[in-house]
Protein backbone atom coordinates (compact mmCIF):
# COMPACT_ATOMS: atom_id res chain seq x y z
CA UNK A 1 0.00 0.00 0.00
CA UNK A 2 1.33 3.07 -0.76
CA UNK A 3 0.94 6.59 0.50
CA UNK A 4 -2.30 7.93 -0.99
CA UNK A 5 -2.18 11.37 -0.51
CA UNK A 6 -0.81 14.79 1.22
CA UNK A 7 -2.80 14.57 4.20
CA UNK A 8 -1.43 10.99 5.25
CA UNK A 9 2.13 11.68 4.73
CA UNK A 10 1.76 14.73 6.90
CA UNK A 11 0.20 12.71 9.73
CA UNK A 12 2.76 9.90 9.29
CA UNK A 13 5.51 12.34 9.87
CA UNK A 14 4.31 13.84 12.16
CA UNK A 15 3.37 11.40 14.30
CA UNK A 16 5.52 8.80 12.95
CA UNK A 17 2.51 5.93 13.20
CA UNK A 18 2.83 3.01 11.23
CA UNK A 19 0.68 1.77 8.67
CA UNK A 20 0.95 -1.42 10.00
CA UNK A 21 -0.79 -0.75 13.95
CA UNK A 22 0.90 -4.03 14.73
CA UNK A 23 4.35 -2.88 14.48
CA UNK A 24 3.61 0.90 15.60
CA UNK A 25 7.05 0.68 17.75
CA UNK A 26 9.12 3.96 17.54
CA UNK A 27 12.61 3.90 16.30
CA UNK A 28 15.13 5.21 19.20
CA UNK A 29 16.36 8.51 18.99
CA UNK A 30 20.21 8.92 17.32
CA UNK A 31 22.46 10.85 19.37
CA UNK A 32 26.01 11.32 19.11
CA UNK A 33 28.63 13.21 20.25
CA UNK A 34 31.92 13.15 18.90
CA UNK A 35 34.05 14.66 16.93
CA UNK A 36 34.33 12.82 13.50
CA UNK A 37 35.03 13.75 10.34
CA UNK A 38 36.76 16.65 8.49
CA UNK A 39 35.72 19.88 6.93
CA UNK A 40 34.38 19.11 3.27
CA UNK A 41 34.32 15.22 3.68
CA UNK A 42 31.90 12.60 4.00
CA UNK A 43 32.00 11.44 7.79
CA UNK A 44 30.46 8.00 8.87
CA UNK A 45 29.01 8.41 12.24
CA UNK A 46 29.33 4.76 12.93
CA UNK A 47 31.77 5.02 15.79
CA UNK A 48 30.47 8.53 17.27
CA UNK A 49 30.08 8.32 20.54
CA UNK A 50 26.33 8.95 22.31
CA UNK A 51 23.67 6.57 21.87
CA UNK A 52 24.48 2.96 20.29
CA UNK A 53 28.56 4.09 19.38
CA UNK A 54 29.40 1.09 16.63
CA UNK A 55 32.52 -0.50 17.77
CA UNK A 56 35.48 -0.75 14.92
CA UNK A 57 34.75 -3.75 13.12
CA UNK A 58 37.71 -6.39 12.23
CA UNK A 59 36.59 -9.64 10.23
CA UNK A 60 34.42 -8.28 7.61
CA UNK A 61 30.81 -9.23 8.30
CA UNK A 62 27.39 -8.10 7.15
CA UNK A 63 26.23 -5.92 10.19
CA UNK A 64 22.71 -6.47 11.68
CA UNK A 65 19.96 -3.69 11.98
CA UNK A 66 20.34 -4.19 15.89
CA UNK A 67 23.85 -3.55 15.94
CA UNK A 68 25.21 -0.95 18.06
CA UNK A 69 26.21 1.59 15.74
CA UNK A 70 23.32 1.43 13.49
CA UNK A 71 19.83 3.45 13.81
CA UNK A 72 18.21 0.20 14.70
CA UNK A 73 14.80 0.82 13.37
CA UNK A 74 11.96 -1.88 13.93
CA UNK A 75 11.78 -4.85 11.92
CA UNK A 76 10.32 -4.00 8.31
CA UNK A 77 7.06 -5.98 7.46
CA UNK A 78 6.87 -5.30 3.97
CA UNK A 79 8.39 -1.93 2.86
CA UNK A 80 10.11 1.11 4.92
CA UNK A 81 10.91 4.45 3.87
CA UNK A 82 13.27 6.45 5.89
CA UNK A 83 11.58 9.49 5.11
CA UNK A 84 13.61 12.24 7.13
CA UNK A 85 14.24 13.16 10.91
CA UNK A 86 12.67 15.58 13.38
CA UNK A 87 14.16 17.58 16.11
CA UNK A 88 17.65 17.69 14.95
CA UNK A 89 20.45 19.39 16.03
CA UNK A 90 23.98 19.83 15.50
CA UNK A 91 26.50 22.07 15.61
CA UNK A 92 28.64 21.59 12.57
CA UNK A 93 31.00 23.99 10.91
CA UNK A 94 27.75 24.75 8.19
CA UNK A 95 24.54 23.30 7.73
CA UNK A 96 25.08 20.04 6.15
CA UNK A 97 22.77 17.12 4.43
CA UNK A 98 22.46 13.88 6.52
CA UNK A 99 22.55 10.47 4.48
CA UNK A 100 21.07 7.17 5.07
CA UNK A 101 22.89 4.00 3.96
CA UNK A 102 22.46 0.76 4.21
CA UNK A 103 25.40 -0.75 5.73
CA UNK A 104 25.89 -3.70 3.84
CA UNK A 105 29.32 -5.14 4.52
CA UNK A 106 32.05 -3.63 6.92
CA UNK A 107 35.77 -4.85 8.25
CA UNK A 108 38.73 -3.31 9.69
CA UNK A 109 42.33 -3.79 11.09
CA UNK A 110 44.05 -1.89 7.80
CA UNK A 111 47.12 0.11 8.18
CA UNK A 112 48.74 3.59 7.37
CA UNK A 113 52.15 2.25 6.93
CA UNK A 114 52.09 -1.11 5.40
CA UNK A 115 53.12 -0.28 1.23
CA UNK A 116 52.28 -3.81 0.12
CA UNK A 117 49.01 -4.35 -0.31
CA UNK A 118 47.04 -5.27 2.44
CA UNK A 119 44.33 -8.37 2.86
CA UNK A 120 44.17 -8.41 6.32
CA UNK A 121 40.51 -9.59 7.34
CA UNK A 122 40.05 -9.80 3.33
CA UNK A 123 37.91 -10.56 1.06
CA UNK A 124 34.94 -8.84 1.86
CA UNK A 125 32.07 -10.57 2.68
CA UNK A 126 29.19 -11.50 0.31
CA UNK A 127 26.93 -8.92 0.00
CA UNK A 128 23.44 -9.73 1.68
CA UNK A 129 21.42 -7.04 -0.30
CA UNK A 130 22.10 -5.62 -4.32
CA UNK A 131 24.11 -9.01 -4.21
CA UNK A 132 25.35 -8.05 -8.06
CA UNK A 133 26.89 -5.22 -6.42
CA UNK A 134 25.30 -2.43 -9.10
CA UNK A 135 24.59 0.36 -6.97
CA UNK A 136 26.80 -0.28 -3.84
CA UNK A 137 28.89 2.34 -3.34
CA UNK A 138 32.60 1.38 -1.67
CA UNK A 139 34.48 3.06 0.99
CA UNK A 140 37.90 2.53 3.13
CA UNK A 141 36.32 4.10 6.78
CA UNK A 142 38.95 5.39 9.39
CA UNK A 143 38.79 4.31 12.78
CA UNK A 144 42.18 5.06 13.48
CA UNK A 145 43.21 8.07 13.20
CA UNK A 146 46.11 7.92 10.33
CA UNK A 147 49.12 10.03 9.45
CA UNK A 148 49.98 13.51 8.42
CA UNK A 149 51.61 12.02 5.08
CA UNK A 150 49.06 12.94 2.05
CA UNK A 151 49.43 9.60 -0.33
CA UNK A 152 47.14 7.48 -2.17
CA UNK A 153 45.45 4.33 -2.25
CA UNK A 154 44.08 1.96 -4.38
CA UNK A 155 41.60 -0.83 -3.78
CA UNK A 156 41.63 -4.56 -5.73
CA UNK A 157 37.77 -5.35 -5.94
CA UNK A 158 35.50 -7.68 -8.22
CA UNK A 159 33.15 -5.45 -9.97
CA UNK A 160 29.14 -6.06 -10.62
CA UNK A 161 29.84 -8.09 -13.69
CA UNK A 162 31.94 -10.81 -11.39
CA UNK A 163 34.94 -9.52 -12.83
CA UNK A 164 37.56 -9.84 -10.37
CA UNK A 165 41.07 -8.12 -10.29
CA UNK A 166 39.87 -4.65 -10.42
CA UNK A 167 42.09 -2.07 -9.54
CA UNK A 168 40.29 1.09 -8.37
CA UNK A 169 41.58 4.67 -9.26
CA UNK A 170 43.64 6.18 -6.64
CA UNK A 171 42.69 8.13 -3.82
CA UNK A 172 44.06 10.05 -1.51
CA UNK A 173 44.60 9.34 1.98
CA UNK A 174 46.24 10.58 4.65
CA UNK A 175 47.31 14.03 5.92
CA UNK A 176 44.40 16.49 7.14
CA UNK A 177 40.89 15.78 5.61
CA UNK A 178 41.99 12.34 4.98
CA UNK A 179 42.90 10.95 8.19
CA UNK A 180 40.20 11.84 10.35
CA UNK A 181 38.35 9.30 12.75
CA UNK A 182 34.91 8.75 10.84
CA UNK A 183 36.01 10.02 7.08
CA UNK A 184 34.95 8.42 4.77
CA UNK A 185 37.24 8.19 1.57
CA UNK A 186 34.59 7.01 -1.88
CA UNK A 187 36.68 4.25 -3.81
CA UNK A 188 36.30 5.29 -7.52
CA UNK A 189 36.20 2.46 -10.08
CA UNK A 190 38.04 1.20 -13.03
CA UNK A 191 36.88 2.71 -16.37
CA UNK A 192 34.40 0.87 -17.45
CA UNK A 193 32.79 -0.20 -14.10
CA UNK A 194 29.88 0.36 -12.88
CA UNK A 195 29.37 -1.27 -9.18
CA UNK A 196 31.47 -3.01 -6.99
CA UNK A 197 30.55 -6.73 -5.81
CA UNK A 198 34.06 -7.41 -3.25
CA UNK A 199 36.94 -6.19 -2.08
CA UNK A 200 40.43 -8.43 -2.33
CA UNK A 201 43.20 -6.48 -1.32
CA UNK A 202 43.61 -2.46 -0.38
CA UNK A 203 47.25 -1.09 -1.35
CA UNK A 204 48.62 2.47 0.36
CA UNK A 205 51.03 3.66 -2.06
CA UNK A 206 53.41 5.46 0.65
CA UNK A 207 53.36 5.53 4.48
CA UNK A 208 51.08 8.14 5.94
CA UNK A 209 53.69 7.70 9.08
CA UNK A 210 51.02 6.30 11.19
CA UNK A 211 49.22 2.90 11.00
CA UNK A 212 45.79 3.95 12.57
CA UNK A 213 42.93 1.63 11.60
CA UNK A 214 40.77 1.72 8.56
CA UNK A 215 38.63 -0.72 6.88
CA UNK A 216 36.34 -1.34 3.67
CA UNK A 217 32.63 -0.22 3.69
CA UNK A 218 30.57 -1.67 1.29
CA UNK A 219 26.80 0.74 1.05
CA UNK A 220 23.81 1.81 -0.65
CA UNK A 221 22.06 5.44 -0.32
CA UNK A 222 19.04 4.95 1.24
CA UNK A 223 17.65 8.50 1.48
CA UNK A 224 18.81 11.98 1.34
CA UNK A 225 17.98 14.11 4.18
CA UNK A 226 19.02 18.49 3.43
CA UNK A 227 19.00 20.77 6.03
CA UNK A 228 19.51 24.37 6.63
CA UNK A 229 22.07 26.84 5.70
CA UNK A 230 23.08 27.74 9.31
CA UNK A 231 24.50 25.19 11.96
CA UNK A 232 23.61 24.97 15.91
CA UNK A 233 19.79 25.00 14.01
CA UNK A 234 16.58 22.66 14.42
CA UNK A 235 14.95 21.94 11.71
CA UNK A 236 12.83 19.50 10.02
CA UNK A 237 14.58 16.94 7.31
CA UNK A 238 11.68 15.45 4.76
CA UNK A 239 13.41 13.25 2.60
CA UNK A 240 10.26 13.17 -0.20
CA UNK A 241 9.42 16.66 0.25
CA UNK A 242 11.65 19.01 2.14
CA UNK A 243 14.94 18.13 0.04
CA UNK A 244 16.28 16.19 -2.41
CA UNK A 245 13.43 14.15 -3.22
CA UNK A 246 15.88 10.89 -2.64
CA UNK A 247 13.93 8.28 -0.65
CA UNK A 248 14.72 4.50 -1.73
CA UNK A 249 12.12 2.07 -0.24
CA UNK A 250 13.97 -0.73 2.13
CA UNK A 251 11.81 -3.69 0.56
CA UNK A 252 15.17 -6.35 1.06
CA UNK A 253 15.71 -7.75 4.25
CA UNK A 254 16.76 -5.37 7.64
CA UNK A 255 19.12 -3.03 6.36
CA UNK A 256 21.93 -2.01 9.18
CA UNK A 257 20.91 1.83 8.82
CA UNK A 258 23.71 4.48 9.44
CA UNK A 259 23.76 7.90 8.84
CA UNK A 260 27.03 9.70 7.23
CA UNK A 261 27.42 13.82 7.28
CA UNK A 262 29.55 16.27 5.17
CA UNK A 263 31.85 17.69 7.50
CA UNK A 264 33.33 17.96 10.73
CA UNK A 265 30.66 16.94 13.44
CA UNK A 266 30.86 17.84 16.71
CA UNK A 267 27.20 16.64 17.30
CA UNK A 268 24.38 15.50 16.16
CA UNK A 269 20.77 14.57 17.56
CA UNK A 270 17.73 13.48 15.35
CA UNK A 271 14.52 11.55 15.65
CA UNK A 272 14.37 9.34 12.37
CA UNK A 273 10.27 8.82 10.64
CA UNK A 274 10.31 5.39 9.45
CA UNK A 275 7.32 4.21 8.32
CA UNK A 276 6.65 1.05 6.81
CA UNK A 277 3.45 0.66 4.18
CA UNK A 278 2.23 -3.13 3.89
CA UNK B 1 0.26 9.45 -20.36
CA UNK B 2 0.12 12.83 -17.82
CA UNK B 3 2.97 14.61 -16.08
CA UNK B 4 2.71 14.32 -11.68
CA UNK B 5 -0.66 16.35 -11.07
CA UNK B 6 0.33 17.35 -7.51
CA UNK B 7 1.56 16.09 -4.32
CA UNK B 8 -0.65 13.63 -3.55
CA UNK B 9 -0.48 12.47 -6.74
CA UNK B 10 3.80 12.54 -6.59
CA UNK B 11 3.71 10.62 -2.78
CA UNK B 12 1.38 8.00 -4.17
CA UNK B 13 3.72 7.45 -7.10
CA UNK B 14 7.01 7.66 -4.87
CA UNK B 15 5.49 5.02 -2.29
CA UNK B 16 4.41 2.58 -5.01
CA UNK B 17 5.43 0.23 -6.93
CA UNK B 18 3.31 -0.92 -9.37
CA UNK B 19 3.15 0.08 -11.89
CA UNK B 20 6.86 0.79 -11.80
CA UNK B 21 9.01 1.26 -8.63
CA UNK B 22 10.32 4.99 -8.38
CA UNK B 23 14.47 4.96 -9.42
CA UNK B 24 17.02 6.38 -7.01
CA UNK B 25 20.49 6.75 -8.21
CA UNK B 26 23.70 8.33 -6.62
CA UNK B 27 27.03 8.58 -7.75
CA UNK B 28 30.38 9.84 -5.77
CA UNK B 29 33.25 11.95 -6.78
CA UNK B 30 36.43 12.52 -5.88
CA UNK B 31 37.42 15.84 -7.86
CA UNK B 32 39.98 13.74 -9.27
CA UNK B 33 39.91 12.81 -14.08
CA UNK B 34 41.91 9.28 -13.73
CA UNK B 35 45.51 9.60 -12.04
CA UNK B 36 45.11 13.32 -12.40
CA UNK B 37 43.64 16.37 -10.04
CA UNK B 38 41.03 17.81 -11.84
CA UNK B 39 41.65 21.57 -12.55
CA UNK B 40 41.52 23.86 -10.16
CA UNK B 41 38.09 25.92 -10.28
CA UNK B 42 38.05 29.32 -11.79
CA UNK B 43 34.69 31.37 -10.47
CA UNK B 44 31.95 31.55 -13.14
CA UNK B 45 34.05 29.37 -15.26
CA UNK B 46 31.81 26.02 -16.55
CA UNK B 47 32.63 22.59 -15.04
CA UNK B 48 31.69 18.95 -16.66
CA UNK B 49 31.42 15.74 -14.13
CA UNK B 50 31.65 13.59 -17.02
CA UNK B 51 34.84 12.50 -16.69
CA UNK B 52 35.21 12.89 -12.95
CA UNK B 53 36.17 9.37 -11.00
CA UNK B 54 33.20 8.02 -9.49
CA UNK B 55 31.49 5.46 -7.43
CA UNK B 56 29.62 4.07 -10.41
CA UNK B 57 31.70 4.74 -13.22
CA UNK B 58 33.72 7.46 -15.31
CA UNK B 59 32.55 8.98 -18.83
CA UNK B 60 35.18 8.15 -21.48
CA UNK B 61 36.28 10.33 -24.37
CA UNK B 62 34.19 10.36 -27.11
CA UNK B 63 35.19 9.59 -30.81
CA UNK B 64 35.79 12.37 -33.24
CA UNK B 65 32.38 11.56 -34.64
CA UNK B 66 29.52 13.04 -33.20
CA UNK B 67 28.15 10.57 -31.93
CA UNK B 68 24.89 9.98 -29.07
CA UNK B 69 25.26 8.78 -25.76
CA UNK B 70 21.96 7.15 -23.99
CA UNK B 71 20.66 5.85 -20.69
CA UNK B 72 23.52 3.30 -20.45
CA UNK B 73 26.39 5.22 -21.22
CA UNK B 74 28.82 5.03 -18.58
CA UNK B 75 29.57 8.42 -17.28
CA UNK B 76 25.67 9.36 -16.90
CA UNK B 77 23.08 8.21 -13.96
CA UNK B 78 22.29 5.58 -16.30
CA UNK B 79 18.65 5.12 -14.95
CA UNK B 80 16.35 2.75 -16.47
CA UNK B 81 13.87 3.88 -19.51
CA UNK B 82 10.22 3.61 -18.31
CA UNK B 83 8.04 1.12 -19.66
CA UNK B 84 4.07 0.77 -20.82
CA UNK B 85 4.40 3.39 -22.29
CA UNK B 86 4.72 5.79 -19.07
CA UNK B 87 7.13 8.45 -19.03
CA UNK B 88 9.56 9.31 -16.62
CA UNK B 89 9.85 12.56 -14.66
CA UNK B 90 12.78 13.52 -12.51
CA UNK B 91 10.95 14.31 -9.18
CA UNK B 92 13.88 14.62 -7.49
CA UNK B 93 17.88 15.59 -7.40
CA UNK B 94 20.30 17.15 -5.50
CA UNK B 95 24.27 18.27 -5.91
CA UNK B 96 27.01 18.97 -3.08
CA UNK B 97 30.78 19.71 -3.50
CA UNK B 98 33.48 20.97 -1.62
CA UNK B 99 32.45 24.54 -3.95
CA UNK B 100 29.42 26.51 -4.55
CA UNK B 101 27.23 27.26 -7.38
CA UNK B 102 24.98 26.36 -10.27
CA UNK B 103 24.53 22.70 -10.94
CA UNK B 104 23.04 21.99 -13.58
CA UNK B 105 21.30 18.36 -14.67
CA UNK B 106 20.99 17.81 -18.49
CA UNK B 107 20.32 15.64 -21.02
CA UNK B 108 23.71 14.77 -23.21
CA UNK B 109 21.96 14.65 -26.46
CA UNK B 110 25.25 14.55 -28.82
CA UNK B 111 29.05 14.50 -27.99
CA UNK B 112 32.30 14.42 -29.62
CA UNK B 113 36.09 14.30 -28.76
CA UNK B 114 39.62 14.52 -30.56
CA UNK B 115 39.55 18.19 -31.61
CA UNK B 116 42.82 20.27 -30.64
CA UNK B 117 43.86 23.55 -29.96
CA UNK B 118 46.65 23.93 -32.73
CA UNK B 119 44.20 23.41 -35.88
CA UNK B 120 43.38 26.62 -37.71
CA UNK B 121 41.27 24.82 -39.84
CA UNK B 122 37.45 23.60 -39.60
CA UNK B 123 37.33 21.10 -37.19
CA UNK B 124 34.27 18.44 -38.10
CA UNK B 125 31.93 17.84 -35.14
CA UNK B 126 28.93 15.79 -37.41
CA UNK B 127 26.33 13.45 -35.88
CA UNK B 128 22.38 13.48 -35.90
CA UNK B 129 20.76 13.89 -32.78
CA UNK B 130 18.13 11.39 -31.96
CA UNK B 131 16.62 13.23 -28.76
CA UNK B 132 14.87 16.57 -28.51
CA UNK B 133 15.84 16.98 -32.71
CA UNK B 134 13.50 20.21 -33.17
CA UNK B 135 16.93 21.57 -31.15
CA UNK B 136 14.80 23.81 -29.22
CA UNK B 137 16.17 24.80 -25.55
CA UNK B 138 19.50 22.88 -26.78
CA UNK B 139 23.29 24.62 -25.91
CA UNK B 140 26.06 23.88 -27.57
CA UNK B 141 29.15 23.52 -25.09
CA UNK B 142 33.34 22.78 -25.77
CA UNK B 143 34.30 20.24 -23.06
CA UNK B 144 37.97 20.11 -22.40
CA UNK B 145 39.20 16.37 -22.49
CA UNK B 146 43.35 17.18 -21.63
CA UNK B 147 44.31 21.13 -21.19
CA UNK B 148 44.91 23.01 -24.44
CA UNK B 149 47.24 25.59 -24.85
CA UNK B 150 48.27 28.89 -22.56
CA UNK B 151 47.50 31.34 -24.87
CA UNK B 152 43.98 32.57 -25.02
CA UNK B 153 42.08 32.97 -28.83
CA UNK B 154 38.71 32.60 -30.02
CA UNK B 155 36.76 30.38 -31.59
CA UNK B 156 33.37 29.90 -33.89
CA UNK B 157 31.00 27.02 -34.23
CA UNK B 158 28.63 26.62 -37.73
CA UNK B 159 25.63 25.08 -36.37
CA UNK B 160 22.31 24.18 -37.77
CA UNK B 161 19.86 26.30 -35.09
CA UNK B 162 16.05 25.53 -34.23
CA UNK B 163 14.36 26.30 -37.35
CA UNK B 164 16.68 24.30 -39.58
CA UNK B 165 19.02 27.20 -40.89
CA UNK B 166 22.61 27.02 -40.91
CA UNK B 167 24.36 29.94 -38.18
CA UNK B 168 27.02 30.88 -36.84
CA UNK B 169 27.74 31.45 -33.24
CA UNK B 170 29.61 34.83 -32.24
CA UNK B 171 33.03 34.55 -31.14
CA UNK B 172 33.90 32.65 -27.64
CA UNK B 173 37.24 32.64 -25.74
CA UNK B 174 39.19 29.26 -25.51
CA UNK B 175 42.33 28.59 -24.15
CA UNK B 176 44.27 30.33 -22.18
CA UNK B 177 43.13 30.70 -18.39
CA UNK B 178 39.85 29.60 -17.03
CA UNK B 179 39.33 28.50 -20.63
CA UNK B 180 41.91 25.42 -21.32
CA UNK B 181 42.20 23.04 -18.33
CA UNK B 182 41.09 19.31 -18.06
CA UNK B 183 37.40 19.32 -17.17
CA UNK B 184 36.48 22.57 -18.40
CA UNK B 185 33.11 23.02 -20.04
CA UNK B 186 32.98 26.20 -21.98
CA UNK B 187 29.04 26.93 -22.53
CA UNK B 188 28.73 28.60 -26.21
CA UNK B 189 26.61 31.77 -26.77
CA UNK B 190 24.24 30.95 -29.98
CA UNK B 191 23.89 33.90 -32.61
CA UNK B 192 21.71 36.36 -31.74
CA UNK B 193 17.90 35.51 -32.18
CA UNK B 194 18.41 31.75 -32.13
CA UNK B 195 16.75 29.45 -29.58
CA UNK B 196 18.37 25.96 -30.20
CA UNK B 197 20.73 23.86 -31.66
CA UNK B 198 19.78 21.04 -34.23
CA UNK B 199 23.42 20.44 -34.75
CA UNK B 200 26.84 21.23 -34.87
CA UNK B 201 28.97 21.34 -38.35
CA UNK B 202 32.18 22.46 -37.23
CA UNK B 203 34.24 24.44 -34.98
CA UNK B 204 36.99 27.20 -36.16
CA UNK B 205 39.82 28.16 -34.17
CA UNK B 206 40.97 32.43 -34.93
CA UNK B 207 44.66 31.00 -33.49
CA UNK B 208 46.52 28.35 -32.17
CA UNK B 209 46.38 27.71 -28.38
CA UNK B 210 49.84 26.24 -28.98
CA UNK B 211 49.42 22.97 -27.37
CA UNK B 212 47.01 20.60 -28.89
CA UNK B 213 45.27 18.97 -25.68
CA UNK B 214 42.00 17.43 -26.50
CA UNK B 215 38.55 18.79 -26.59
CA UNK B 216 35.41 18.36 -27.97
CA UNK B 217 31.39 19.64 -28.24
CA UNK B 218 28.69 18.72 -26.57
CA UNK B 219 24.93 19.71 -27.44
CA UNK B 220 23.16 19.61 -24.61
CA UNK B 221 19.92 20.12 -23.18
CA UNK B 222 19.79 21.54 -19.77
CA UNK B 223 16.91 20.26 -17.59
CA UNK B 224 17.48 21.24 -13.74
CA UNK B 225 19.45 23.82 -12.60
CA UNK B 226 20.29 23.59 -9.02
CA UNK B 227 22.05 26.76 -6.93
CA UNK B 228 24.27 26.53 -3.73
CA UNK B 229 25.63 29.92 -2.03
CA UNK B 230 27.92 28.26 0.24
CA UNK B 231 30.90 26.05 -0.35
CA UNK B 232 29.70 22.68 0.88
CA UNK B 233 25.99 23.48 1.15
CA UNK B 234 23.94 20.73 -0.99
CA UNK B 235 21.93 22.28 -3.52
CA UNK B 236 18.55 20.15 -4.44
CA UNK B 237 15.28 19.84 -6.10
CA UNK B 238 12.25 21.13 -4.53
CA UNK B 239 9.83 18.48 -3.97
CA UNK B 240 6.87 20.56 -2.19
CA UNK B 241 6.97 23.02 -4.42
CA UNK B 242 8.19 20.78 -7.37
CA UNK B 243 10.21 24.02 -8.11
CA UNK B 244 12.16 24.16 -10.30
CA UNK B 245 9.37 21.99 -12.59
CA UNK B 246 9.52 18.61 -12.71
CA UNK B 247 11.01 17.71 -15.97
CA UNK B 248 10.52 14.72 -17.68
CA UNK B 249 13.96 11.99 -18.62
CA UNK B 250 13.16 11.12 -22.50
CA UNK B 251 13.31 7.33 -23.87
CA UNK B 252 17.05 7.29 -23.44
CA UNK B 253 18.42 10.42 -21.90
CA UNK B 254 21.80 10.58 -20.43
CA UNK B 255 21.42 12.43 -17.63
CA UNK B 256 24.86 14.13 -16.34
CA UNK B 257 26.01 16.83 -13.96
CA UNK B 258 28.16 20.22 -14.80
CA UNK B 259 27.96 23.01 -12.60
CA UNK B 260 29.86 26.85 -12.71
CA UNK B 261 31.23 27.11 -9.45
CA UNK B 262 31.32 30.51 -7.63
CA UNK B 263 34.00 29.72 -5.93
CA UNK B 264 37.91 29.21 -6.35
CA UNK B 265 37.84 26.24 -4.10
CA UNK B 266 38.28 23.15 -5.72
CA UNK B 267 35.99 20.10 -5.94
CA UNK B 268 37.26 17.53 -3.92
CA UNK B 269 34.82 15.56 -3.09
CA UNK B 270 31.08 15.11 -3.75
CA UNK B 271 27.41 13.23 -4.04
CA UNK B 272 25.29 13.83 -6.91
CA UNK B 273 21.97 11.86 -6.45
CA UNK B 274 18.55 11.74 -8.91
CA UNK B 275 15.65 10.47 -8.57
CA UNK B 276 12.78 9.73 -11.23
CA UNK B 277 9.27 8.29 -10.90
CA UNK B 278 7.45 6.65 -13.38
CA UNK B 279 3.70 7.88 -14.59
Amino acid sequence: MSIATLAAYLELFQTQHSLVTTTNVFTPMEYKTANLGAQARFGSLWTASGRSAGATPTTSVSPARTLAGALHQRARVTRQYVLGYTNRQSTNSIGTPVYTLDRLVHHGGLSGIVTTEQTTNLPTAALPRYTSGEGVHAFLEIYGILGTTATTVTVRYTNSAGTANRTSKAAVIGASFNREVGVLIPIMLADGDTGIRSVQGVTVLATTGTAGNFGVTLARLKSVHLFGPTHESTFVGDALLGTAGYCEPIDAGDPCLFNVAFGFTPSFAALPVIVDTA
Amino acid sequence: MAAISDLSDYLNLRTSVSPAAPQDISKFIDGRIGSTAAAAEVASRGKSFWQFNSTIGSGAIPGTGGVVPDNTTVGGMRQADPGGGRQLWISGASALTSNAGLYILYDRLLHNGGLNGTTLTAQTVGGTLTRNTTGAGNMIAVEIYAAIGSTATTAVINYTNQDGNPAVTPSFAIGGAGAQELGRMIFVPLAAGDTGVRGVTDIDLVASTLTAGSFGVVIMRPLLYLASSVAAMPASFDPASMRPGVKEAVTGACLAWAMIPMLTTNVVTGLLTVSLTEK
